[in-house]
């Protein structure tokens, strides 16, 4: 006897079923860990910059990237998004005030502002802008005698004050009890402070150095004596720095009082 | 019949001890001179006398004395008679009130009046004398004077230029000015007072004294003085009412014929003024319920706006408004912003770390409505676990708070707001959620709406060619949320250049009111770029400041940045006063509009219309007007409105008799008193009171001076200076030194 038979179906085989099951356990991964959104700003920029400042040599090696690398870890810690592209401005450049927050860093002596570039300065700290300038060369004097000197003739009214770990910005992220780089350095920082809020910080401790990372992604220069914690804690500064940029006193705010304190062993 | 005196007084220069002093000198001087003479006899006693003498009128010679005679002669008293014209004795039944008593006192001493010695005057609203009415008609008390400044008046009768001998007060001796007395006025002062038949019976609030400050959203007091008189023990119910209801209600118990004092609570929920009542129950025997109810007016101010700040991430845009927010001493500020979300790595322990957890239930439930502007900048909500408490957001927004969404990856449709209780009362409609946010990237220059150009957030400089040129220097936005056009009435004040929503621009700045509350919207994270950017390129960074000022107060309903505005010159009108009006006549968009009407309620009876009237504004919107306020005491409402006029409205008050009425009792102790202590005489009522010559005191007038000083001619000093000289030569002949 012959005759049509229906095509025989096709068995549901585990192999079909597994790879169903890995398509659809793939698209759901994928959407599961989509990043929630992030506070980048609506504009062209990816988000906070920190610019270098441009004056004298520019730095080299691993040295160059150290804004990116700071970036980065602002990026990684905190909800602030930032921009990882590096860039620099001259301070008499008109562009400098778009972005509130200027990195300076050098190991020597350099040689003293134009007029134009201590009134783009002074103009940066009074408009509400932060500069942070970082010496990596802490032991050397050339780079300390040249910022003094600067810093005197471009804010003659002004002397660096001295930020002890009372200070908002060594609570304005992480709890501080010190600054740290990649050298101890002065228990410290200063700071040129206009209308009670810290316009310029300077640091002795090469923070630079401490955030360095070669190609890598390993720590350039060594760190002492505290090594690798000593490293940890010159980022969280870098953290600090930035967030206080950004947020000025507001851990200093009475309604965060009560909570710092307990976290400090103060209070009841 | 006049009578003639003299009276003779010597006075000497520098006063008698001194001119004695001077002669018991010289006389000294004289004896110890003689003492050294060495003549004998009758020479000697020449000497002696001629040097004595010379003394003596020396002495005389210094003091120059000066015989004065004063002349005066007694003349018939001059009286002045003051009658109370005020509302304290206008109460009562017609025929038995102390004005009828008093009218018939009036009556009875007009018949005895002689020209020239006596004086008939009123007070009540100030001093003035009584004449004569409408022929026939003879003097008329009115009883309608609101202020009894009775001392003020005595005074100023005492010193005038009439100089009456004696003065006599006819009134209840309730002098509303606060003085317990007139001062020393050197004539008698005789009283007339009254005794009540039947006897007062009266409950009354006699005084009302709201705190001094009165601030918005602030439990405030007042302190409230009732009496009873008559009635016997009372059990009263004081009551505080706005508007017809109740706000605050107290028992207290006030003996016979004394008062009692009482503290009750309000909170007020509006700025500017309000007015509140209060009202004690009046006694079916209370002869004088004027005083049952007294109405006050307070004015609201906030004491500080209480801003809160929520910003999902640190950012120059938080950070600059963060700045405003703090310089600005009349801000209470409460921030919270969010420095690390659930997927950053913070690489420490949470105790190394200065995070507090974000109190959401706190914020957004507890405290919410202690907040007057809510801010969320760039922030979203979802991770919160907030869901929860945007229906209470949304409830406090149409209760009167006020919300303003700042824009940023994390708001609007970013921040999952689209279909929920949020963007139910923005006044814009959001994109679809989903995704990231929906963002119109590049820069841009916003472009204001002229139409709205009156509004206070447009309205940023006082001359407006000025604002425009510092607009236009401001540097360029930086990416802007989209926004799918207007919802919820919204306005639009600033819109995109170049980017379209349902056919028309995009909002980018929109303004709305939700219930009570008012909501904006900015639909971008840049506006920070309006400080330092435009600063480094020689803009005017003040407008940033400006611009957030402005946004605060509107939001927050500032007085003075409403759409219109009216204003009376006084709080308190006498009945049937004049009340001048000044408006600002506007419609809810600010735009100037030239016709309104003006209506005259009674307060918390809107459905009222006691008077109205049409006003006609300027270009400009201004207009000023007087009004005459209505007859009958009482609490009102002055309302502004009109076809396309921003309503508005000012209370204020009429008060019969002022603070007349508050205490009805006749002041008999006061009276009294000021009659014994000026040397007058006290009647207990008009009938008592005689006729008005036995009131009259004589008064001693001056009719002239004399003065005759002998000493004083060149005579007398040549007669000194010639006994001085034969002294000294009969001394020289007689051979003395």
């Amino acid at each position: 006897m012959s005759g049509h038979s229906a095509k025989p179906r096709r068995p549901f085989s585990p192999s079909r079923l597994s790879w169903v099951a890995w398509v659809v356990s793939a698209f759901a991964w994928a959407w599961a860990v989509q990043p929630l959104p992030r506070a980048s700003a609506l504009g062209g920029d990816e988000g906070l910059r920190i610019l270098r400042v441009l004056h004298g040599p520019a730095p080299t090696g691993p040295r160059a990237e150290v804004t990116r690398r700071l970036a980065w870890e602002i990026r990684k810690r905190t909800s602030i998004e930032t921009d990882l592209n590096q860039a620099g401005v001259r301070l008499d450049d008109p562009a400098v005030y778009d972005s509130p927050l200027l990195y300076w860093s050098g190991e020597a002596a350099f040689e003293p502002l134009s007029a134009a570039e201590r009134r783009g300065l002074r103009r940066f700290a009074q408009y509400g802008g932060f500069v942070l300038i970082d010496n990596a060369s802490p032991d050397a004097g050339g780079f300390d005698q040249s910022v003094r000197r600067m810093l005197a003739a471009t804010f003659p009214r002004q002397r660096l004050r001295s930020l002890d770990k009372s200070h908002t910005l060594f609570r304005s992220f992480y709890l501080l009890n010190r600054p740290v780089g990649r050298v101890l350095g002065p228990d410290h920082l200063e700071a040129i402070v206009l209308g009670g809020r810290a316009a310029v910080a300077y640091s002795r401790h090469d923070l630079g150095g401490a955030w360095a990372r070669n190609d890598m992604g390993h720590p350039e220069y060594p760190v002492t004596p505290g090594g690798s914690s000593q490293r940890e804690q010159a980022i969280r500064l870098g953290v600090n720095l930035v967030m206080y940029a950004l947020c000025l006193d507001y851990k200093d705010d009475q309604v965060h009082a009560p909570f710092i304190l307990r976290r400090r062993g103060g209070g009841r | 019949m006049p009578s003639a005196l003299t009276h003779v007084s010597v006075q000497v220069a520098g006063g008698w001890p001194v001119a004695l002093g001077v002669l018991l000198t010289l006389f000294a001087l004289a004896f110890l001179g003689g003492r050294r003479l060495t003549l004998q006899g009758s020479r000697r006693r020449w000497l002696l006398g001629l040097r004595w003498l010379t003394a003596l009128v020396l002495g005389v010679l210094v003091a120059q004395p000066v015989w004065q005679m004063e002349h005066t002669r007694l003349e018939p008293g001059r009286v002045a008679v003051l009658f109370d014209d005020t509302a304290s004795l206008a109460w009562g039944t017609p025929g038995k009130r102390r004005l009828d008593r008093a009218q018939g006192l009036l009556d009875r001493w007009s018949e005895q009046i002689e020209p020239g010695s006596v004086r008939l005057f009123r007070v009540g609203d100030g001093l003035a004398r009584l004449r004569s009415g409408d022929a026939g008609k003879g003097l008329r008390l009115s009883g309608q004077g609101s202020q009894s400044h009775l001392f003020d008046a005595l005074g100023e009768l005492a010193e005038g230029a009439w100089s009456p001998s004696s003065l006599v007060l006819v009134s209840d001796g309730a002098d509303t000015s606060g003085k317990s007395g007139p001062g020393e006025l050197g004539i008698p002062v005789h009283t007339v007072g009254f005794v009540d038949d039947p006897p007062l019976k009266d409950d009354a609030v006699a005084s009302v004294q709201p705190d001094a400050r009165v601030y918005l959203h602030t439990q405030a007091r007042v302190s409230v003085q009732v009496q009873s008189t008559g009635l016997g023990l009372r059990q009263l119910t004081v009551q505080l009412g706005r508007g017809g209801q109740v706000v605050d209600e107290r028992r207290v118990e006030v003996a016979e014929g004394d008062a009692a004092r009482v503290e009750l609570q309000f909170m007020p929920r509006d700025l500017g003024r309000e007015s509140y009542t209060v009202r004690i129950a009046a006694h079916e025997d209370d002869m004088v319920p004027q005083n049952d109810a007294v109405p006050f007016v307070v004015d609201v101010v906030r004491e500080r706006l209480r801003v809160l700040h929520v910003a999902g991430a640190p950012s120059w845009d938080q950070r600059f408004l963060r700045g405003f927010l703090k310089r600005d001493p009349s801000l209470d500020l409460i921030s919270f912003f969010i420095l690390r979300s659930t997927h950053d790595i913070t690489m420490s322990d949470p105790s190394e770390l200065a995070l507090i957890p974000f109190p959401t239930d706190e914020l957004f439930r507890e405290h919410l409505d202690s907040f007057d502007v809510v801010i969320l900048q760039n922030f979203n909500y979802g991770p919160y676990r907030m869901a929860r408490y945007l229906p209470l957001i949304r409830d406090y927004v149409r209760d009167g708070g006020a919300l303003a969404m700042i824009g940023g990856q994390l708001s609007f449709d970013g921040g999952g707001y689209s279909h929920t209780p949020i963007e139910e009362l923005l006044p814009v409609r959001l994109a679809p959620a989903g995704g990231k946010a929906k963002v119109v990237a590049g820069r841009f220059a916003p472009r204001r709406v002229k139409v709205h150009a009156h509004h206070p957030l447009l309205d940023l400089h006082p001359d407006p060619g000025a604002g425009a040129r510092a607009f236009a220097g401001l540097a360029k936005l930086d990416g802007a949320n989209r926004l799918e056009g207007l919802a919820n009435h919204g306005v639009v004040l600033w819109e995109h250049p170049t980017a379209r929503a349902a056919g028309r621009a995009m909002p980018v700045l929109a303004v709305g009111e939700y219930g009570r509350g008012r909501t904006l919207a900015l639909g971008t994270d840049s506006v920070w770029r309006w400080t330092m950017p435009t600063a480094g390129r020689g803009g005017d960074p003040t407008v940033y400041d400006r611009f957030w000022d402005r946004a605060l107060r509107w939001l927050s309903r500032d007085p003075q940045l409403s759409p219109c505005q009216l204003t009376t010159d006084a709080e308190h009108y006498a009945r049937g006063a004049k009340m001048t009006v000044k408006a600002l006549v506007r419609a809810n968009d600010y735009t100037p509009r030239e016709q309104g009407l003006l209506t005259v309620h009674p307060l918390g009876d809107a459905g009222t219309t006691l008077s109205e009237r049409e006003i006609h504004a300027d270009p400009r919107g201004h207009a000023s007007l007087v009004l005459q306020v209505p007859a009958t005491s009482g609490a009102y409402e002055l309302r502004l409105s009109g076809e396309g006029v921003s309503e508005v409205s000012e209370p204020f008050l009429v008060t019969e008799g002022g603070l007349e009425l508050a205490d009805p009792r006749v002041r008999v102790e006061a009276l009294r008193k000021l009659a014994e202590n000026s040397g007058g005489k006290h009647f207990e009522s008009p009938s008592a009171a005689p006729d008005l010559d036995k009131l009259l005191v004589p008064s001693r007038v001056r009719a002239g001076v004399e003065r005759f000083a002998p000493m004083s001619s060149l005579w007398a000093g040549l007669g000194a200076a010639l006994l001085f000289c034969l002294e000294w030569w009969l001394r020289r002949r007689w051979g003395e030194r």
